[in-house]
């Protein structure tokens, strides 16, 4: 397996994982689970840019820095661009 | 060969530090948890630890404290790695007594050179020329 197998196999690995976090973080809001928000966007925040989504990790960032000083709905708007963004 | 210890309980991240250190020439061992590091810790000595800040159960600067306070331990280079970025999380981590700061996202061009250069080891101990490029890293100092 050459490098670039090695970092393609990784990238599948975080898209799958992106997308189970994302849902995380869709539950997380309906349950009002701040401390799974909190937790979930650091971990995006540090981790997504890696990977070759750089802007995943800004709006997580965002996300993060944004946690219980906003509503829930504004939390879902994040989440909603973060979701946006994986799918472009 | 230099030896290292990455804890972080982030699966995908870990993955990638793993990954990017072999590559880099290191011989690599993983930790998901604080107990899990010192579990490896009574029988291993690496040269340096990539801790995490955000863990489970016991956090990196817990970790740190144990690493630093243990005889047989608390000579090992222990660098932190970690999305927490603000300066004063900078700030903390030097007080705390890390070797060193490496932000999140790991930049995976840099990654191998950046810990050679916050432990002061030769570049020679680093063999893929792709990661050649001048390092990002701060010690702490």
């Amino acid at each position: 397996m050459n490098r670039d197998d090695g970092f393609e196999e990784l990238r599948t690995l975080f898209a799958e994982d992106l997308a189970a976090k994302i849902k995380t973080l869709q539950v997380a809001v309906t349950d009002s689970d701040w401390d799974a928000i909190d937790r979930i966007s650091h971990q995006l925040g540090g981790t997504a840019k890696s990977f070759g989504y750089p802007d995943i990790s800004v709006t997580a960032r965002e996300l993060e820095r944004s946690v219980r000083k906003i509503s829930l709905e504004e939390a879902a708007v994040f989440i909603k661009k973060i979701s946006d963004m994986f799918v472009l | 060969m230099r030896d290292i210890l990455i804890v972080d309980d982030n699966a995908i991240n870990r993955q990638l530090a793993v990954y990017l250190l072999k590559k880099g020439g290191y011989q690599v061992h993983e930790a998901e948890s604080g107990k899990q590091a010192f579990e490896f810790l009574t029988s291993h000595s690496p040269d340096v630890i990539l801790l995490d800040i955000q863990l489970p159960e016991m956090d990196g600067m817990e970790v740190l404290k144990r690493i630093r306070e243990n005889e047989s331990t608390r000579e090992i280079k222990v660098i932190a790695l970690t999305a927490y970025t603000m300066r004063s999380d900078k700030e903390r981590f030097e007080a705390a007594g890390f070797d060193g700061y490496l932000p999140k996202p790991i930049e995976p061009r840099n990654f191998a050179n950046q810990i050679l250069d916050i432990c002061n080891f030769p570049r020679s101990d680093v063999r893929d020329p792709d990661q050649s490029v001048k390092s990002q890293g701060t010690t702490c100092e």
